[in-house]
């Protein structure tokens, strides 16, 4: 009977399986497929053409004493730490002085003011910084220069000097906007209750307290959002390297994600290289299962609401 | 009393002041260095060095032109691949997310954790696997090798909002429809696609722009066969060393390649922030 009931329910649904059925294609094959065929090559040694060698976790094994890899792991963390800060709280700097901008006309300009930069690809971005880094004649040579804190006949290669290439890729890009982000902030903003903003003022709570007592606290949901995000994003993001530095000068801005790339691309060491994607796959899982479990957040969430 | 006030409105004004100079500041420091590099797309290349950092006159036409030889062809390539990847994957997000909405079918609830568990998955993991699939189905270096991800991968995000939408819709719409007949093909096309052509157009410039930007998998995939790569991996692979002697044909290049996503946020930032704000309500 049971059966029979079920048998009618996909006979009366049968469209709804040819209506996900491009979907699911593309999932499986596309995205699945290669996800366990990357977990699965790592347990492989192979060049890509010549036969595979099982050779079960020795990737990793050798993963764990390889020089390069063990260095690149504190370099992401150097380079990962302030632009993640960066990524957090500068679009909230950006949204609480629009949000306190008294001026309605100034408040709407200043918000399509900052996605201005989205109309040129992020690429062109990274290399207009490319030319600005350039050694004594671009902008931050002169800029520093000016500022007495380059003397004036130096000539620094901001992005080839092991001295001067990390705090050089981290002022990349400034002031940091990112109209999507600071347009989030804004909207979680005005969502707080006009309410509370008024009777917070009644109480002659200031701009500052207000601040740090309200806003703060009602945006911790955005707050989170974007350090997840931008965590699991800067724990695999190696653009810097594949436009600008290419890992260098020697090996000073390797990190993990750039040492697969050029494991797989130039090396042609695919089953390596997919040891070091699944190892970071595993790191970036276990942050993800942690955050979401605590913040209620995602796939678990929005499951156990259906 | 009155004076009480008096000074606290100065001490307001001031602020704002303060708020409005901040602002300035940090809005010049974003906006010049776009547009010095829109000046000096139009400098001869003696003119660039004596005077990169101020606009001056005549404008250099010409480096336009010298540009759109190459990035000509990567835009022509990245236009094609948005067309046919944007209606494609809209339309395969469409059919399933109204799939998952609106009809009980058994299986459902796994299918759809099954989509929403891609985003469990990080792109580091399946870049060199998937490479390793294209090139076995012998797509690299093939303009479709860069279509097939915004079919198979780009819908899922959409299946996510676009499910959300028909939840929310009104059941009666659909079931008075079904009761005059409708075929469940015919109720899509005709009631729940027009009511959620906002958000497809959202989705649109947000599929557009990831396209725009993304160096990394065309690179991959197409390494040799340099003609086929889409903007941004072509500026970096080859345009930028072509013309590295002469800064102002590059930047005019890079030029080139923003005018499209310039009339997509005249014509779209409307959209854009309305779903911004839309999808950030629930968070």
């Amino acid at each position: 009977m049971k059966n029979k009931r079920f048998i009618f329910r996909v006979i009366k649904n049968r469209y709804a399986y040819l209506f996900i059925l491009p979907l699911m294609i593309g999932t499986l094959g596309f995205c699945y497929y290669p996800a366990a065929s990357g977990i699965i090559t790592s347990l492989f040694k192979w060049d890509g053409t010549g036969e595979r060698l099982f050779i079960g976790a020795g990737n990793y094994a050798e993963l764990f004493k390889d020089k390069i890899f063990l260095d690149s792991i504190p370099t992401m963390m150097i380079l990962l730490a302030p632009r993640l800060f960066i990524g957090v709280f500068m679009p909230l700097l950006f949204a609480e002085l629009i949000f306190n901008a008294r001026s309605r006309k100034m408040q709407s300009f200043y918000r399509v003011a900052v996605l201005v930069p989205m109309i040129a690809p992020g690429v062109v971005g990274m290399l207009i910084w490319q030319n600005i880094f350039e050694p004594s004649t671009g902008l931050y040579a002169k800029l520093l220069q000016f500022l007495h804190i380059l003397p004036k006949d130096a000539v620094v290669d901001f992005l080839n000097d092991p001295d001067w290439v990390i705090s050089t890729v981290i002022i990349l890009g400034f002031p940091w906007t990112n109209g999507t982000s600071i347009l989030i902030y804004i909207s979680g903003l005005n969502a707080v209750s006009g309410e509370v903003m008024e009777a917070a003022k009644l109480d002659g709570c200031g701009t500052w307290r207000r601040i740090f007592r309200i806003d703060f606290p009602l945006l911790l949901g955005q707050i989170r959002y974007f350090f997840i995000f931008g965590l699991i994003g800067l724990l695999q993001d190696y653009g810097i390297q594949i436009i600008l530095t290419n890992g260098g000068p020697g090996y000073s801005t390797y990190v993990p994600g750039w040492y697969m790339y050029r494991l797989a691309f130039t090396s042609g060491r695919y089953g390596y290289a997919c040891a070091i994607g699944t190892f970071l796959f595993g790191v970036i899982f276990a942050i993800t299962v942690v955050a979401f479990r605590l913040m209620r957040y995602g796939p678990f969430a929005r499951a156990g609401e259906e | 009393m009155k004076r009480i006030t008096r000074v606290k409105v100065k001490r307001a004004r001031f602020g704002q002041v303060f708020l409005h100079l901040t602002m300035a500041f940090l809005l010049v420091c974003m906006v010049y260095p776009l547009v010095m590099s829109v000046w000096c797309a139009f400098k001869t290349t003696t003119e660039y060095d004596i005077s990169k950092f101020y606009p001056t006159l005549p404008l250099k036409l010409s480096n336009l032109a010298t540009a759109f030889g190459k990035v000509g062809g990567y835009t022509y390539n990245t236009l094609a691949v948005a067309v046919f990847g944007i209606t494609g994957s809209l339309a395969i997000a469409a059919l399933a997310s109204y799939a998952f909405a609106k009809m009980n079918f058994p299986g459902r609830s796994l299918f759809f954790t099954m989509v929403l568990c891609l985003m469990m998955i990080p792109g580091v993991l399946t870049l060199v696997p998937q490479f390793l699939l294209y090139r076995r189905l012998n797509l690299n270096d093939k303009l479709i090798a860069v279509l097939l991800p915004q079919l198979t991968m780009q819908p899922v995000g959409a299946v996510f909002l676009l499910s959300m939408f028909f939840k929310a819709l009104p059941k009666d719409l659909f079931n008075a429809a079904e009761i005059d007949g409708a075929s469940e093909f015919q109720i899509f096309i005709n009631i729940a696609v027009p009511l959620c052509v906002p958000i497809l157009i959202t989705q649109a410039i947000m599929q557009i722009n990831g396209l725009w930007n993304d160096y990394l998998w065309p690179m991959t995939v197409i390494s040799t066969n340099y003609s086929k790569l889409t903007v941004s991996a072509g500026l970096i692979v080859e345009f930028r060393n072509m013309y590295s002697q002469n800064m102002p044909v590059t930047y005019s290049g890079y030029l080139i390649a923003s005018i499209p996503l310039l009339f997509v946020f005249l014509f779209g930032n409307r959209f854009y922030i309305q779903g911004l704000i839309a999808s950030s309500i629930k968070m």
